[in-house]
């Protein structure tokens, strides 16, 4: 047998390898919960108001997808749960339970019969269409907390809402949800907002006050759609609900200079093409995910073993140093081959228990091609790492800094402070387009443009999307994927043949 | 029989070569000793030659394979043992070797069986599924000598092999060695321990700061061997060692002087320390040839 099959053989059996592929293979089992097959079911946002009367709470949610059209078709069960303060250990607390079935509108009412104070309440949402749906209110919170109120008084549950965009447009807008006293029609309240002056940096204004206000109209209902305000780059722009005595119910505030982008009509539904899988988690987790596995399959294999020296009583032996090295990231390769093919059978099983039909080979190829190059990029850089550096150590520290510079959040907050500073980025959609193309110079990023790619979802899809904008075609992320693989590891070869 | 022609080896960011210009043969049927000071030069021409190192220029040969532009084939040819223990230590005896057997075309159970008897004859078949982390100093190096003896190679490469050694351990490689040599396999060995080298190599080639600055055969040795007297002062000082050097080659350790080839007997150099007021705790002739002629050759050198 060549000496370099020998080698393989005793690089694919090592026990650190063969975990690493297993958790691998296991690893899309995290996002089962993420498998969603129906149109309109990514997220189920919540906002609204209630009132204490009649002995109960009175709570109006409305749900709606990421747009702002209402969900419908949705139940929600209430948990409440009273918080107490100086609860002493082993006491009693008690739970209480209220659904609401929504209408047309995507409006839940619920009469909460129990005792005025304080609670925090969790929900569930079941919905035939939407079987893993959840309810975040306001985007993002998984709960939320009732509170003491005078008789008839209304508090807001995420009461105003910025609804940025949709999966084909970057049309952005507020919702607006509010009620008079007691249920009745929000007469007097108004939305407005109030621009600061440029140069203010990070530090902007906490509300209107000392600024001038423009109104943007009267709530004419108890949800109200309004168009987002815009205001000059690094500026600020300040949106207030105001009720009809003139206080402030709810603020958001966003830096000025983020334009709409091109205006498109908002869809009625936010819906996937039909057919379409949405695994929402898959590629961000993965993302993260693999590049570490390739991290540590990489070190394991090939880093450690040379910059420890373990790897000279092999280097010795009738084989070139170059050769080896391939050897070794062939080694590499299969062992993340093999894992990222079981991973995504595995998620193929998972989608077929849900949906009743497995992924189409033209959608599965292209996340088993992103997600080895996302690994194998990866991996590619620390055996460069490891002809570079002078210690595992360093391999170490210099790898994890390369992880945390590659990794999707990193280059939009740096973005994102460079447009503060050096006054602002024209728009929004200029911005995601940056962003977008600086994601395609990391491995880390691979799965998830690729993903939303070949989904079609998130700003990838529809005419004039930022990724058209942005220039990403099949076939440049097919050339870049090439690149991530093939460069790193070439580099290496050319670097291990130097004679120093 | 290795051939190491005009070998020269710079390390980036050093401003002067490890080793230049080497030109040595090691002949089949021969054990030819290294020696030098700490940083001369040996190891880094040991790892040269196994191809561990590219050389910046010049050329080893290995029974006529080029060690750089023909790797595989010339690796076939040579063994080296380390000074540096440098195996997996969290790996088992019996299946590193195993592994390293793979490398030498032996596969299976014969792999096993040839790595056993190996274990047997360094004297580890007691600990062939020990951890090496658990193995002493002496245990490295005689499983060291086990993986070398996997491939059989017709040219050994042993680089500060008796360091950490017991007597017994010495006795082994000496014997290991000198059986090599009646193979008919060339023998490079790095040593400090000069006495041992003077017993074992037929020819000795020493370097200092990288350079080679002479070699010499057993005759040749005889023919230039000088004296070496170590005189032990316990209020050893500069000027002592002044006085000293003015009467031969002298070396420092400690509160000992090696002083090789000196021009006065030991009972002149006693009496004269005395009267300078020097107390001496010791004054011994040593008959190790080879060190004296090393701190001969080094003297001049400097």
């Amino acid at each position: 047998m060549n000496v370099y099959l020998h080698d393989l053989r005793h690089v694919l059996r090592s026990p650190v390898l063969i975990a690493l592929a297993v958790l691998v293979a296991l690893s899309s089992a995290i996002v089962y919960s993420t498998v969603t097959g129906q149109a309109g079911t990514v997220t189920v946002s919540g906002s609204g108001f209630y009132y204490y009367e009649t002995s109960a709470f009175h709570i109006s949610l409305w749900t709606y997808d990421i747009a702002g059209n209402p969900v419908t078709g949705v139940s929600v069960e209430l948990n409440a749960t009273p918080i107490y303060f100086n609860v002493s250990q082993g006491t009693h607390v008690p739970s209480y339970y209220v659904n609401a079935s929504g209408d047309s509108s995507g409006r839940l009412q619920f009469v909460y019969s129990i005792p005025d104070g304080s609670y925090f309440v969790q929900s569930t949402v079941t919905a035939a269409h939407l079987p893993l749906a959840s309810l975040q209110l306001g985007g993002s919170l998984p709960g939320f907390t009732l509170e003491n109120v005078s008789a008839g008084a209304v508090a807001g549950l995420t009461p105003l809402m910025p609804v940025a965009g949709n999966y084909y447009s970057q049309v952005a807008r507020f919702l607006a949800f509010w009620s008079g006293p007691s249920g009745s029609p929000p007469s007097g309240a108004e939305m407005r907002y109030c621009t600061s002056p440029a140069g203010l940096g990070l530090l902007g204004p906490s509300n209107c006050s000392g600024l001038a206000s423009h109104s943007m109209g009267a709530l004419s209902g108890f949800r109200n759609p309004y168009p987002q305000p815009q205001a000059p780059p690094a500026s600020w722009v300040v949106v207030e609900l105001v009720n009809s005595s003139g206080g402030v119910v709810d603020t958001v505030i966003y830096g000025g200079g983020w334009s709409t982008g091109s205006a498109q009509p908002v869809p009625t539904l936010t819906v996937t093409p039909p057919g379409t899988t949405i695994l929402s988690a898959f590629g961000s987790l993965l993302s993260f995910f693999l590049p570490l596995m390739g991290f540590v399959a990489a070190y394991w294999t090939y880093a450690r073993p040379r910059l420890s020296g373990t790897l000279e009583p092999v280097l010795v032996r009738p084989v070139t140093r170059r050769g080896l090295l391939l050897e070794r990231y062939a080694g590499v390769v299969l062992m993340l081959s093999a894992a990222i093919v079981a991973e995504v059978l595995i998620l193929d099983l998972m989608v077929t228990t849900v949906l009743g039909q497995p992924l189409p080979v033209s959608y599965v190829a292209p996340i088993i091609g992103s997600l080895l190059v996302a690994a194998l990029g990866f991996a590619g850089l620390i055996f460069l790492l490891a002809h570079a550096a002078r210690s595992t150590a360093l391999v170490v520290a210099l790898g994890s800094v390369l992880f945390i510079v590659l990794a999707p959040l990193f280059w939009a907050t740096v973005l994102a402070l460079i447009g503060f500073y050096l006054g602002g980025i024209a728009s929004t959609t200029d911005f995601t387009v940056l962003v977008l193309r600086l994601h395609l110079l990391s491995p880390l990023w691979f799965p998830s443009l690729t993903l939303d790619f070949v989904n079609g979802s998130g700003t990838a899809g529809g005419p004039g999307s930022t990724y058209a904008l942005a220039g990403i075609s099949a076939g440049l992320l097919a050339a870049l994927g090439a690149l991530w693989v093939v460069l790193p590891i070439l580099g290496t070869v050319w670097r291990a043949g130097r004679r120093d | 029989m290795l051939t190491l022609r005009g070998l020269t080896k710079k390390f980036p960011g050093k401003a002067s070569p490890a080793i230049e210009g080497i030109d040595l043969e090691i002949r089949n049927g021969e054990i030819l000793g290294l020696v030098g000071l700490n940083g001369a030069g040996k190891t880094t021409t040991i790892r040269v030659c196994v191809g561990l190192a590219l050389p910046t220029s010049g050329s080893v040969d290995v029974d006529g394979r080029d060690i750089v532009h023909d790797k595989a084939r010339a690796s076939q040819l040579v063994g080296w043992v380390p000074e540096l223990f440098p195996y997996e230590l969290s790996a088992k005896a019996l299946p590193l070797l195993v592994y390293f057997a793979g490398f030498s075309g032996l596969r299976g159970s014969a792999a096993r069986s040839q790595a056993r008897e190996l274990l047997a004859r360094v004297g580890l078949a007691s600990v062939e599924r020990d951890r090496i982390r658990t193995f002493s100093q002496g245990m490295k190096k005689r499983f060291g000598l086990a993986a070398v003896m996997l491939s059989e190679p017709r040219n050994l490469l042993l680089d500060e092999i008796l360091n950490g050694l017991d007597p017994e351990g010495i006795a082994f490689v000496r014997n290991w060695s000198l059986e090599q040599k009646r193979l008919g396999n060339a023998v490079l060995l790095s040593s400090h321990i000069l006495a041992e080298l003077e017993a074992m190599a037929d020819r000795v080639a020493f370097v200092h700061n990288g350079h080679l600055l002479r070699i010499i055969n057993r005759a040749e040795l005889a023919r230039a061997a000088g004296t070496l007297l170590r005189i032990t002062i316990e209020n050893l000082d500069a000027a002592a060692v002044v006085y000293l050097g003015s009467l031969g080659t002298a070396r420092v350790e400690g509160t000992t002087v090696l002083l090789a080839d000196p021009q006065l007997g030991p009972s002149e150099i006693n009496a004269e320390l005395g009267r300078r007021g020097y107390r001496v705790s010791e004054l011994r002739l040593e008959g190790t040839s080879l060190e004296a002629y090393f701190f001969q050759l080094l003297g001049a050198a400097q």
